[in-house]
């Protein structure tokens, strides 16, 4: 495969992998709207983090095929978490309910974000050496 | 319909992260903290603060159904940027022990991005 067409699939499967994590991402934002707290994208950032950190964790140990890498990581994982409404979010606690909130959303989406990549990623490590039968 | 036009939003931004990260790290082939990762939150960001400020004049908290809102905001804007690559990234560079260097990357990339979406409504409104 030339470059050229290994970008054109590799971007293929990140679009599919985009398209999905981002439906999902929306489904949890409607179920979720009814809140002033935006819980929906606390929820995506913190369980996306934690995915991501199960295949990072994974491709420490084990090799994943880049399809897959690209496909669940990059694709879904990057489209089902987002920092631009992660952003803009703060905007509306700011306007709506002030400081406080917009405060406690800030170091909630941080340090959930990263002891879940934290955590996912240690999974995802002990999961591939138990799947290598404790051979690495 | 509506399903449609939020997952073509949410491909294309994604695929246009891909590429931006491509093009980011050919340009800058050594890097101390993940500048590619770093272009496309403060960038999409932004781009989310000038969209929103065209788009409502008055922004305002409530999830839109407008079409371009979907499309954008939640599909394409959305998808371009990332968290869960911001947080992976952290944790490898603190595990490398490079605690400054993860400071600094959680600070720009957070407080980057939400300065940026703030600067992208005031460049409109």
């Amino acid at each position: 495969m030339n470059s050229f067409s290994k970008f054109i699939s590799i971007s293929l499967i990140i679009f599919l992998g985009g398209a999905l994590g981002t439906l999902f991402r929306w489904g949890i934002h409607l179920t979720t709207d009814s809140y002033l707290f935006p819980v929906g994208t606390v929820i995506e950032n913190i369980s996306g983090s934690f995915l991501l950190g199960l295949l990072a964790g994974w491709a420490a140990i084990k090799t994943i095929p880049l399809f897959v890498k690209e496909g669940a990581g990059t694709g879904f994982c990057g489209g089902f978490t987002t920092m631009s409404t992660f952003a803009a979010d703060h905007l509306f606690l700011l306007k709506q309910a002030g400081v406080y909130y917009a405060a406690t959303y800030f170091s909630f989406s941080l340090a959930g974000g990263i002891i879940a990549a934290v955590l996912g990623m240690k999974a995802g490590e002990k999961l591939a050496r138990k799947r290598s039968g404790g051979e690495t | 319909m509506t399903i449609l036009i939020v997952a073509v939003g949410g491909g294309l931004g994604a695929v246009a992260r891909y590429a931006t990260v491509l093009l980011i790290r050919s340009l800058f082939p050594s890097q101390r903290l993940p500048y590619a990762t770093l272009t496309v939150n403060l960038l999409g960001s932004f781009a989310l603060g000038i969209f929103f400020a065209m788009l409502f004049g008055e922004v305002q908290g409530t999830l839109s159904t407008e079409a371009s809102f979907l499309f954008f905001a939640v599909g394409f804007f959305g998808a371009y940027t990332t968290f869960s690559t911001f947080s992976v990234d952290t944790v490898q560079i603190f595990s490398q022990g490079r605690t400054k260097d993860s400071l600094i990357y959680v600070t720009v990339s957070t407080a980057g991005s939400i300065a940026s979406f703030f600067a992208g409504i005031s460049l409109i409104q």
